[in-house]
């Protein structure tokens, strides 16, 4: 007993000192100070409100968190950004706002402060590191969350004797998931019939409702929005029309009512009512599926990386905006928040952890098993283009995809109708010479 | 007690001479100086602002571009902005129309003396106008969800399949009408019902003692006296519908595909998604300029009528 208590000490004496080495900084910089974060209304964000209170115990600094739905945020934050001083002292950044941001000037490199403090930026997937850390070779973020995107499955109903046996009479073939896009789609629809629920939930509400889904099956096929040698527009490849006509397909044909308006949310509602067998989207909705206070398929879905080539990867990542009034407390916030302890506390409260050690950590596979998979995500992933008009891409994209949608309008019209305004979103862009 | 003294008013004009020698002139231009300052500073300001960007290609990530006059302008030539002008007129030629025709006939129904409780439904008649726009549109957002709403539930049980309402391209542009014209028939309905509650009841008497009936005396009668009210009605309306953007935002974000989307919400995609300030002030002062001449030519007939 007296040797535990002994230890025991032994351990808060440790801890206090190593809190007390990592309190001198902040207090120093922040004490008295308020910091404004504008978040997205998403698990980590969460997870982050959870341990604030650390950091404000820490560094004397107040946490002022705004979490707004996504659809707000850019438009939130480019007034801010273009105001002499800005309102948020610490950016969430997502990785198609990067390049934009970057060109502008709306953020400050952050290659000194992390060499000045040795922080290890090899920690993080380099994937993440090179779709939402790195701009043209200097570091501006760090990443906070990922959101890698892939296969959601009902494995209850795919697992199913039954179901395998049909899938056997119907394709020839003992069942295996689907390992290409047209596979995923013909299964989809089969699996819809079959079942009488949606063959798959699909988000094709404008603009990044759709575009987020959609792109998963341009990457999926190889098809790419530009030739990343050339910056020319190259949707209108073979593969690019076969990709955009795969998924109206899928919308008319195999999703659930709807879901020409529906958003990411909608898609986790109808897996959560038991109402679809597939989905393509984000493997952070797994937390909000495994919570039995609103979800009715608890331990039901499994996720799998995107059929066929590559999935659409994406990432945000912390900032310090150039117009930020206390840049050095900004700093420590961010170091604070991703120190090893913080980053795993955020994790293990269903933040989707950008830092790989974490996915090789027991405990935490332990709690969260289906995130095993984010590895081979990643690694099957790649981003949007690095580019000043990235945000401006999304859009013309939405515009293709409804032109298709809701017109009817044959993809490669519509891609062809479109080709002028993706040429004119790389004319000009520093960040592409 | 307290007594009150009339003072007979001498002779006044504007053009008086006062006893410090500075004509009346001078101190109705020195009182209205502020006032004018505040309005150059508050509406002159910004619109010369707006349009100086309207001549130049601004796109907030690369900075203030090059002076282009009215190339800006040349968006007014595409098929996308045929195509919100389109959605535009549709959109506030129905809403206008169903909504005067709804709250008309609401207003004629509260002003029958035999009506009870006339308070109480005009409070019930006024709450949707209380209610924010956003607040109105989240709330029939999750009615009309096709999962989740209880509009498909209650089709469902007549035996009607789900549908996609605002995710349909069918029907996406009827059922933000629907929303709209609840929002929003309010303001009408309050406009008209004092509008037939300040009518002089003595031509309404003088034709019922001469045996009119009830429509003839709604059309003969109450409507010519109206129609002042009923111009300004709609020329309120017919502007607010022009500028419809909050409820599309809320509701659709001009989707599916363009289906329901403004000229406001082109205007705002272009400044707000596109960064392209140039042409978002472009796209801004053409509604304003149809706004205006619109205005006008409603004010001319209110004139000769």
């Amino acid at each position: 007993m007296p040797r535990l208590i002994t230890t025991r000490l032994g351990v808060m004496a440790a801890s206090l000192l190593a809190a007390s080495t990592a309190l001198a900084d902040p207090a120093a910089v922040c004490k008295g100070k308020t910091l404004n974060l504008l978040l997205e209304t998403v698990p980590d964000s969460t997870a982050l409100i959870e341990v604030a209170p650390e950091f404000e115990a820490l560094s004397g600094a107040k946490l002022n968190m705004e979490a707004v739905n996504y659809s707000l945020m850019h438009e939130k934050l480019v007034p801010s950004l273009t105001a002499s001083s800005g309102s948020y002292d610490v950016l969430a950044v997502d990785s198609y706002w990067a390049g934009e941001f970057v060109t502008a000037n709306w953020i400050q490199p952050l290659d000194e402060r992390i060499a000045a403090d040795k922080i290890d930026t090899s920690v993080y997937y380099p994937a993440l590191m090179d779709v939402n850390g790195k701009v043209k070779d200097t570091t501006y973020m760090l990443p906070f969350w990922q959101y890698a995107m892939g296969m959601l499955y009902r494995k209850d109903i795919v697992e199913d004797p039954a179901f395998q046996a049909a899938y056997k009479e119907n394709f020839g073939r003992d069942w295996r998931l689907p390992e290409t896009l047209q596979e995923y789609a013909e299964v989809a629809k089969w699996a819809g019939q079959h079942t009488g629920k949606a063959g798959v939930a699909m988000s094709g509400q404008r603009a990044d409702p759709v575009v987020m889904e959609a792109t998963n099956y341009v990457f999926s096929l190889g098809a790419d929005f530009y030739d990343r040698e050339t910056w020319e527009p190259a949707l209108g490849s073979p593969e690019g029309i076969e990709a955009v006509t795969i998924y109206a397909d899928l919308l008319a044909n195999a999703a659930q009512p709807g879901a020409l308006g529906a958003n990411f949310d909608d898609v986790a509602n109808t897996l959560k009512q038991d109402k679809a067998v597939f989905a393509i989207s984000y493997l952070f909705l797994m937390p909000t599926l495994q919570d039995p206070k609103e979800s009715q398929v608890v331990d039901k879905v499994a996720f799998a990386r995107m059929p066929g080539e590559d999935s659409l990867l994406g990432a945000w990542g912390w900032s310090i905006p150039t117009n930020a009034a206390n840049p050095d407390c900004s700093w420590e916030f961010i170091k604070w928040v991703e120190s090893r302890d913080v980053a795993m506390k955020r994790a293990m409260a269903g933040g989707q952890a950008t830092q790989a050690w974490i996915y090789d950590d027991a405990e935490y596979l332990k709690l969260w098993p289906q995130m095993a998979a984010v590895g081979d995500a990643l690694a099957h992933a790649k981003g949007l283009p690095v580019m000043s008009r990235a945000t401006q891409l999304v859009e013309v994209f939405a515009e293709v995809m409804g032109d298709v949608l809701a017109n009817g309008t044959d993809p490669a019209t519509a891609i062809a109708n479109a080709e002028d305004k993706f040429a004119r979103l790389t004319r000009g862009d520093p960040l592409l010479k | 007690m307290t007594s009150i003294s009339q003072t007979t008013r001498p002779a006044y004009s504007a053009a008086s001479p006062r006893s410090d020698g500075l004509s009346t002139g001078f101190y109705k231009l020195l009182f209205m100086t502020p006032t004018i300052l505040v309005l150059a500073l508050v509406v002159a300001g910004p619109l010369l602002y707006s349009f100086w960007l309207s001549l130049h290609e601004y796109i907030i990530t690369y900075g203030m571009g090059d002076l282009v006059w009215f190339e800006n302008y040349a968006v007014m030539m595409s098929d996308e902005f045929a195509g919100v002008s389109w959605v535009t007129m549709k959109l506030t030629v129905i809403v206008v129309v169903l909504e005067f025709l709804i709250a008309f006939g609401l207003a004629l129904l509260l002003n029958q003396s035999w009506l009870k409780f006339r308070e109480i439904y005009l409070l019930v008649l006024m709450l949707p106008i209380l209610m924010t726009p956003v607040a109105v549109a989240l709330m029939f957002r999750l009615m009309f969800n096709p999962n989740l709403g209880i509009i498909n539930w209650l089709l469902s049980l007549v035996g009607i399949p789900q549908q996609g309402w605002f995710g349909d391209p069918d029907l996406a542009l009827a059922t933000v009408v629907f929303v709209d014209i609840w929002n929003e028939t309010s303001l009408m309905l309050i406009m008209l019902y004092a509008g037939l509650k300040s009518l002089p009841q003595d031509p309404v008497e003088a034709a019922r003692i001469d045996g009119a009936s009830a429509f003839q005396i709604l059309w003969h009668v109450t409507l010519p006296m109206l129609k002042p009210v009923i111009l300004v009605t709609l020329l309120i309306r017919m502007i607010t519908a022009l500028k419809s953007y909050d409820l599309i935002y809320m509701l659709t974000q001009g989707g599916p595909g363009k289906v329901t989307e403004t000229i406001s919400f082109y205007a705002y995609r272009l400044g707000f998604r596109f960064l392209d300030i140039g042409q978002a002030a472009a796209v801004s002062f053409i509604l304003l300029a149809a706004v205006v001449v619109l205005t006008v030519v409603l004010l001319r007939i209110m004139r000769e009528n």
